[in-house]
């Protein structure tokens, strides 16, 4: 009884395995940035009147719902040279579109949710000492917001770190890419996928820390 | 130049049901005006209007002779207005996210305009005119309640405003630390620089006010019903209705002071 573990077969895919995480950082990074940013003004328009806000509620909402992979899928698949005019993105391009508008939906959300809660009493008490309009946003909306949806934001980034691996499916070469033609290759199955599962350990596990540090931080409990 | 602040026939209404009918009053330069009335009789909703954060109706506010505001409809920008009559709402709400000393100097770094070593040299200066020495770098969680109130009387009275506008600073705290606050507003009152000249309260201490203001305005049924020397105006009230409401008022606290606490 026993396996028998054997690395040694992986180490021709070292580098592949790095250039992998490159993939995996870069998709979730780009994903969560611009996603988050995008996220903004979404969550300023959902805050307009009935007119706007409500058809966008619906179709943010149908963004949260639908499975990144199904995202990403569609974002791949769609036919760019017939509708748009425009060849069709790489395999990286299409899973960047799906991981961003899916993280630009919830963001969206999580910020219309803060914008809302910002404490009415803090606005009046510092319009009431004459700051502009555009002191009292960058004064107190932001910092208040911010400190609503950081951690929640944080939780949304960490979860796009592991979604990123979904990119595999449309030939985007990340470390579960790397896997899986590794297996292919040298038959060393859980060898290639405790290798991806330490990859993701190394990459999410500081995060989740830095997660709960910041919901234990007084910078936060203080709102 | 006359520093007055001058109201005609304000009117405001919440829908249908009006809060003010017509307030009229003057008030002179370098003058403490105490307003009293029952709850919801609409003293909150006149310090509001008064600064532009709530529209009514009808009537003016001017101050120095200038109209700043006609019918509700602010005649400056309404930051310009704020800056020149300022509130101080009741409940106050420092921001939480900021120490005691980064609330006073937000606004003379942002209003005022200062430069950050002047600006740390007036929160100072004001700190120590307070007594806050000791707890400007807490947070406003780990304030007293009356530490909390002074640090935000600092915060408006250093920004130099002409009229103040003070909503109920004397409540909602221990009544230990009343005498605190007490103390507070008598030091602004006889502050050399940066004064504001005018200062509206609102209170429910009629004691207090009639020893710390000039005049006391009672507002009642939306109108000034009546006003007076503040010194004398628990005796010269000659009107029933504000004889009932200063003999309730002083009641409700000298009753409960009266009251044995055990059989």
């Amino acid at each position: 009884m026993g396996y028998d573990w054997d690395f040694s077969a992986l180490a021709g895919y070292r580098s592949a395995f790095f250039r992998g995480v490159v993939i995996t950082l870069e998709l979730s990074i780009f994903s969560s940035v611009l996603g988050t940013l995008g996220g903004i003004p979404l969550a300023c328009l959902l805050r307009l009147g009935r007119a706007v806000a409500w058809p966008l509620s619906i179709v943010v909402d149908v963004f949260r719902a639908i499975p990144n992979l199904v995202l990403i899928f569609f974002f791949y698949y769609f036919p760019y040279q017939a509708i748009l005019g425009v060849s069709a993105p790489s395999g990286f391009i299409a899973a960047l579109l799906g991981l961003t508008m899916a993280q630009a939906a919830y963001s969206a959300d999580l910020i219309r949710t803060a914008l809302d809660h910002v404490p009415r009493s803090h606005l009046l008490a510092i319009r009431a000492l004459g700051f502009r309009e555009s002191q009292v946003i960058r004064q107190v909306v932001v910092p208040s917001v911010v400190r609503q949806t950081l951690a929640g934001h944080v939780a949304l980034w960490i979860g796009n770190v592991k979604l990123s691996s979904l990119a595999s499916v449309i030939g985007v070469e990340d470390s579960v890419f790397v896997a899986k033609v590794a297996m292919a290759q040298t038959f060393r199955s859980l060898e290639a996928w405790t290798a991806v599962a330490l990859i993701y350990v190394v990459l999410v596990l500081p995060m989740i820390w830095g997660l709960r540090a910041l919901e234990n931080s007084a910078w936060i409990r203080r709102q | 130049m006359s520093q007055s602040l001058h109201v005609e026939g304000l009117r405001a209404a919440y829908g249908k049901t009006e809060v003010l009918k017509g307030v009229d009053f003057t008030v002179e330069p370098g003058q403490v005006i105490a307003l009293v009335g029952q709850s919801g009789c609409g003293k909150s909703t006149l310090l509001r209007s008064l600064c532009g954060l709530q529209s009514f109706q009808q009537g003016t506010v001017r101050l120095q002779g200038q109209l700043i505001l006609h019918n509700g409809e602010p005649q400056y920008e309404e930051w310009e207005i704020r800056r020149h009559v300022m509130l101080v709402p009741q409940g106050a709400s420092l921001l939480p996210h900021l120490t005691a000393r980064a609330n006073i100097r937000l606004g003379l770094r942002h209003v005022r305009g200062l430069t950050p070593p002047l600006a740390e040299e007036e929160t100072n200066r004001i700190a120590t005119a307070l007594g806050l020495g000791e707890c400007l770098d807490r947070y406003p969680e780990e304030l007293s309640g009356g530490q909390y109130q002074r640090v935000a009387l600092a915060r408006a009275v250093c920004l130099q405003p002409d009229v103040l506008l003070l909503d109920e600073v004397t409540s909602n705290i221990d009544p230990s630390t009343i005498r605190e606050v007490a103390e507070a507003l008598w030091s602004i009152r006889r502050m050399k620089r940066g004064v504001p000249q005018i200062l509206v309260l609102v209170t429910h201490l009629i004691p207090f006010a009639a020893g710390f203001a000039d005049q006391i305005l009672f507002l009642h049924e939306g109108v000034i019903f009546e006003q007076g020397a503040a010194a004398t105006f628990l005796k010269s009230a000659t009107r029933l209705e504000t004889q009932a409401f200063l003999a309730a008022e002083q009641f409700l606290q000298q009753g409960l002071a009266l009251r044995p606490c055990a059989e």
